[in-house]
């Protein structure tokens, strides 16, 4: 007779506290070469779809992921054959609300965990939206990376740092990014 | 009743407003009031393992004394104290479920524990980030459990990666990429400030982007402790002002106003359209001054698409392009500016609330000047609404417009602002499609609201509309009515092939467990 008021009780106090995951990370600046050194995947494409999950696995915790569909553009390292890359990231701040269909991104992918789960290397650093200018696609400007900007032999062989640095054309970085990877197999 | 919990618990998850920049991590939804915990007195519980080369012994000690950074704040009503008994296991991939967000879990929500977690060899980070994240991403942190209107945290955790420290055990990390000790020093004291409130800040970033020297004490000294990177961090660990106001208004409000000016106002665009996610500025001559408030980080929100976010299109009720910059002094004098949030810090380090269509087309703008001493302590000078000539959402050319035509991103020429009624997403062909014809938004309702319906956020809720409308963006399928997004067709059998995704996690997470038992 005791019980079914204390369970009612329990039950009570714990509907007054509601979980909900908000992380944030902090992160360390990486060069360009450590980002193609790290990088599974490396390509320019256009979201297609985004989808939030929430999961309750076994132990009764809740996880929330977010699904991205992305149809690659273009792929600089790595493989994009099957024209499509389905990216699983674990939600829990507004990494993933930032995103919508249609946007193009040029993104640094390292591989997939042993869950499935990923994320942009870095975060901020492997996801850089593209915008279009005529007919160009123009990445955000390297200089705004501190860690690119600060050391000047972020890049090897005789490319010059400073032209990297003011770069923001896509097919130039594209270039440059291409070189790293080959200089890396 | 546990499966009532958990039910009530996702659905809880859809209220909640989002972390916002220079201030704090959350907000409650229907107050835009921003959570802290209650009584300021936090109990932080760190494992039973090591982080590299550093024992627990020191790890305590290093939390206590990085602790201290917020815990010393002039005025603050703060206190943490670390109870070392809780957890004497040695947390790793095999166990960490345990501890992490357990908000869910019965004994969670009342245990009074909040996990400090050492990830000695990255493997936990790597699991949820990816494998080459375990070699960048330092910590993460934050508040995991809430009462239910929000306003007040009761749970949290807080993750260090102590993979590439030097002396780890687990050897070099690749690429010569090293953690040194001011690095796990900063991250402590970052990933505390996560965990009791706070979320990011783009305050001097300028300083952050001309680059620091890390051998140099004190040449980067303003850029806050709260920054997302780790650019110069023996000089990051101590907070800077924009630091220090976002913790004591949380933690020390009523004090911090009575000795300080705070300014007010209310952004909107040139449609004239509430601005969110302008990074309001206060600058002085000097940088150590600087204080920022994104607008609508406080604003009274609706999930009204139920992905469980609350930045899309018209969630945003009230309040939407306020901004409050606290903690000026009187006797200094101030240039209010607005600025465009870095689209770098929206993807990953929840400087917000944004999402990307809203960063294209903003302008540096001043908004006001704040002299010494017509501010006084303890008053508040109201800027009223404030017209900007931004765009507010994404900007095309200006051919073919049927919005707002004008020089949006200042290049001298006439751009058309694109971004859809509500001014707030601008993401997609799709998106302006549907508001061009509300006939066709009635007719994929089936019990899906409006704003989901418009962003195809799930499609397979599109897919299954019972109608389909004759519009060029649309067209009929075997499987129903299905969209042609842009140049490329949203097929049913990607999404087939996310969702056994989806499904395969799941079944990841409990092999997981089992091969670690």
């Amino acid at each position: 007779m005791m019980k079914f008021p204390r369970l009612l009780f329990i039950f009570f106090i714990l509907s007054l506290f509601l979980p909900r995951q908000s992380l944030a990370w902090s992160t360390k600046p990486l060069t360009l070469n450590q980002m193609v050194t790290l990088s599974h995947l490396i390509f320019k494409g256009q979201i297609v779809d985004v989808t939030r999950e929430d999961d309750a696995y076994e132990s009764g915790q809740i996880v929330s992921f977010v699904t991205y569909l992305v149809k690659p553009e273009d792929c600089i390292k790595g493989s994009c054959k099957d024209g499509k890359v389905v990216v699983k990231q674990l939600a829990g701040g507004p990494t993933t609300s930032a995103l919508t269909p249609g946007q193009h991104f040029l993104v640094f992918y390292p591989e997939n965990s042993k869950l499935g789960l990923v994320a942009p290397l870095g975060f901020d650093q492997g996801l850089m939206r593209m915008t279009k200018e005529g007919e160009n696609w123009k990445i955000p400007a390297l200089s705004k990376r501190p860690r690119l900007a600060k050391d000047p032999n972020f890049i090897s062989g005789s490319r010059a740092a400073t032209k990297v640095l003011n770069e923001n054309d896509y097919e130039s970085f594209k270039q440059i990014v291409s070189g790293l990877v080959e200089e890396q197999r | 009743m546990k499966k009532g919990i958990i039910l009530a618990a996702v659905m809880s998850v859809f209220l909640i407003g989002e972390a916002q920049a220079g201030g704090p991590i959350t907000v409650a939804p229907a107050s835009g009031t921003s959570s802290a915990w209650a009584s300021g007195d936090i109990s932080l519980s760190p494992e039973g393992g090591t982080c590299g080369s550093f024992t627990r012994t020191e790890m305590i000690t290093k939390i206590e004394t990085n602790v201290a950074y917020w815990t010393d704040v002039s005025g603050i009503s703060l206190t943490i104290i670390l109870d070392t008994a809780d957890i004497t296991d040695d947390v790793t991939s095999c166990n960490y479920t345990d501890y992490y967000v357990d908000s869910s879990d019965d004994a969670g929500l009342t245990d009074s524990i909040n996990p400090v977690i050492f990830d000695d060899d990255a493997e936990i980070v790597a699991e949820l980030f990816g494998s080459g994240n375990q070699y960048v991403v330092l910590g993460f942190a934050g508040p995991d459990g809430f009462t239910s209107n929000y306003e007040t945290m009761v749970d949290g955790q807080a993750f260090f990666n102590c993979r590439c420290l030097s002396g780890n055990p687990n050897g070099d990390c690749p690429g010569g990429i090293t953690f040194s000790e001011d690095d796990l020093n900063f991250t402590v004291t970052h990933e505390i400030g996560h965990l009791i409130g706070l979320d990011h800040t783009q305050a001097n970033q300028a300083l952050a982007e001309a680059g620091c020297n890390d051998a140099v004490a004190g040449d980067c000294d303003d850029i806050p402790t709260m920054y997302p990177q780790s650019v110069d961090p023996a000089d990051q660990i101590s907070p800077a002002r924009d630091d220090e106001v976002a913790i004591l208004s949380l933690y020390g409000l009523a004090t911090m106003n009575a000795a300080s000016c705070t300014v007010t106002g209310s952004l909107t665009d040139a449609r004239g359209r509430p601005l969110r996610c302008m990074d309001v500025q206060a600058t002085t001559s000097n940088t150590a001054d600087t204080i920022t408030y994104v607008s609508g980080s406080n604003a009274v929100y609706t999930d009204s698409d139920s992905d469980g976010y609350s930045d899309d299109d018209g969630e945003c009720t009230s309040s939407c392009g306020a901004f409050t910059l606290r903690g000026l002094s009187p006797s200094k004098t101030y240039t209010v500016r607005a600025r465009p949030v870095d689209a770098d810090w929206i993807s990953g380090s929840s400087v917000g609330p944004c999402v990307h269509g809203q960063l294209t087309g903003v302008q540096v703008e001043t908004l006001a000047t704040i002299t010494s001493g017509t501010c006084v302590a303890g008053a508040t000078s109201a800027q009223g609404t404030i017209s900007t000539s931004s765009c507010g959402g994404d900007i095309s050319a200006a051919s073919g417009c049927t919005g707002t035509t004008g020089d949006f991103d200042g290049d001298g020429d006439t751009e058309c602002c694109s971004g859809d009624a509500a001014g707030v997403d601008g993401s997609s062909t799709l998106v302006r499609a549907l508001t061009d014809d509300e006939d066709q938004s009635v007719e994929v309702q089936a019990g899906v609201t409006l704003a989901r319906a418009l962003l195809g956020t799930p499609l397979d809720n599109i897919l299954a509309a019972a109608t389909c409308s004759t519009s060029s963006s649309s067209s009929t399928s075997s499987s129903g009515c299905s969209f042609v997004k842009n140049t490329f067709s949203s097929q049913g059998s990607w999404v087939s092939i996310f969702l056994v995704l989806i499904s395969l996690g799941g079944l990841y997470f409990h092999r997981k467990k089992k091969s670690c038992s």
